[in-house]
């Protein structure tokens, strides 16, 4: 302990982090590979995910950890994301969902080839995407209508999903890719976690805080979400509807300058007005508000039907009957 | 087993077996250094670290161990690194620049549970001489005297530093707990503000 201690609280120092996990960790063992190779010449051991070489690691987020790997059957670059919890109904849950993925082909939907389990946890390989995120694609003035267009393959992507009993949870701008071909690319269906539906206070917070809840995923975060209650399709719909909207005015609709604010914001359904010079036609946008609905029955019945709505709005705002709209 | 002086020492005379038994001894500490301070891959730091304990001519007097040599030049590599780098066209201020303002970006870094993810996000954003203090005291049990040593600078300044971190991530934490900003990069701790949201929705009036 130091000799001047002052009021320091110890508990705000966090502990060390284990560095032999770290070092034990794929991305771990690939730098040290990698590093006995250049000081050493060793030959570089090959650190793999199943029987997958990894290459490097891509990103990580609060529910695991990504890597860009080869196939070993064909060469072919895959990603492999990586997710580890404690809690045992939670791994059960995601096990379950990402075999049900693997049955889904959509081409809209990020394939996933294989699920599988070692020391670093469960794991999920698919289809390395190249392209964008749509946040980074949305940037520079897209036009309402191709934005439209996107949204309505991603609705299209979360409908078959549903069908077959997968709910994405996670619906934002991050997961939704743009490809090469300008084709979206929906991203990590059921890895978010649920949020526990209880109605008891105490266990509901603690349950939250121990599902890890990414806060960048809380301004797309439905009511029944941040409540804790039965969630179902309808959470996919309104997150869409958010990233719509952001992508569409510019804007997230529930703002606030503290968490608390936006989620009060979320639950009591208090929408940003949009400026008056918006580009986005009246028909588009409401059907978009419909979307963000605080009470999931308000919103549309189905993905089938918001694809519906928005299809017929934007070609009543695309025909020469109604001048002054549109782009 | 030989100690990492004779290692050092065996490495210099190009020894290459005993190097990787001294590389395997500290990689994992140097993994951890490095990790918490720069979003990219450190895989370049760390060979310039070892190589810099190589290339080096200082004997490992007694009393100081190999282990502050090698986090003195981790340290000087790190200063060299984002020096080079001149974020935003700034001059390399260690004393003000904080790990997220130079190296923005998830860090490769995770947390085990929440609390422990908020406190590592705190530590990047306090300024970096000040979060180094604080990990070498309390991460690798260095003295302040030894840190003053490993960071070339008094005794008497390193003490004032380690005081002024624990205020500064103290600080930090108190702000992280409210700043969307933050809440937008890491994991939170949700307790607080879901019982207020609830409360809050079951009585809009309030």
């Amino acid at each position: 302990m130091p000799e001047d201690d002052d009021d320091f609280d110890a508990t705000v120092m966090p502990r060390a982090p284990s560095a032999e996990e770290l070092a034990a960790e794929p991305e771990g063992r690939r730098i040290q590979a990698e590093l006995k190779a250049r000081l050493f010449g060793r030959p570089k051991d090959v650190v793999r995910i199943g029987r997958y070489p990894v290459d490097r690691k891509l990103g990580q987020g609060g529910m695991g950890t990504v890597y860009a790997a080869t196939d070993p059957d064909d060469g072919r670059p895959v990603a492999i994301k990586v997710v580890r919890s404690d809690d045992g109904r939670a791994m059960r849950r995601l096990r379950r969902e990402a075999k049900a993925m693997l049955k889904l082909e959509h081409p809209n939907i990020v394939a996933v080839h294989e699920v599988g389990e070692g020391p670093e946890g469960l794991f999920m390989v698919m289809d390395l995407v190249e392209g964008q995120t749509l946040g980074a694609w949305v940037e520079p003035g897209r036009p309402w209508s191709q934005i439209v267009a996107l949204g309505i393959e991603a609705a299209e992507a979360l409908g078959v999903a549903h069908g077959v009993g997968v709910v994405h949870r996670d619906v934002k701008p991050d997961n939704i890719l743009v490809d090469l071909e300008g084709r979206a690319q929906l991203l990590d269906f059921g890895i978010a976690k649920p949020l526990p539906g209880s109605e008891d206070l105490s266990t509901f917070t603690e349950q939250l805080t121990r599902s890890g809840v990414t806060p960048g995923t809380l301004a797309y975060m439905a009511p029944e979400q941040l409540l804790g209650l039965p969630i179902g399709p309808a959470v996919d719909q309104f997150g869409l509807c958010v990233t719509l909207f952001e992508a569409l005015h510019g804007a997230k609709p529930f703002e606030g300058h503290t968490i608390d604010a936006v989620a009060l914001a979320i639950v009591q359904g208090d929408i940003i007005s949009v400026p008056d010079v918006d580009r986005v036609p009246e028909r588009v946008a409401q059907v978009v508000e419909r979307g963000l609905a605080v009470e999931p029955e308000h919103r549309f019945d189905s993905m089938d039907a918001l694809i519906q709505s928005l299809r017929a709005a934007a070609e009543h705002a695309n025909s020469p009957s109604s001048s002054g709209e549109g782009g | 087993m030989r100690s990492d002086a004779e290692l050092l020492d065996a490495w210099r005379g190009d020894d290459r077996a005993a190097g990787e038994e001294l590389f395997t001894r500290y990689y994992p500490l140097l993994l951890r250094f490095f990790a918490n301070k720069i979003a990219g891959d450190p895989t370049d730091l760390i060979q310039e670290t070892f190589l810099g304990c190589v290339a080096g001519q200082e004997r490992l007097r007694d009393g100081r161990s190999f282990r502050s040599y090698l986090f003195s030049i981790a340290y000087h590599k790190l200063r060299d690194h984002y020096r080079s780098q001149r974020i935003d066209g700034l001059r390399f201020d260690p004393s003000r620049q904080t790990a997220a303002d130079l190296s923005p970006g998830p860090s490769t870094m995770m947390g085990e549970n929440t609390q422990q993810q908020l406190l590592l996000h705190a530590l990047r954003r306090i300024p970096l001489e000040h979060q180094i203090v604080l990990e070498l005291f309390y991460w690798e049990g260095f003295t302040s005297s030894r840190i003053a040593e490993l960071m070339e600078e008094p005794s008497p300044t390193i003490r004032t530093r380690l005081r002024r971190a624990r205020q500064l991530l103290t600080t930090a934490l108190e702000d992280s707990a409210t700043d969307p900003r933050v809440l937008e990069e890491t994991l939170t701790d949700l307790d607080g503000w879901a019982a207020k949201i609830r409360a809050a929705h079951a009585n809009p009036a309030s």
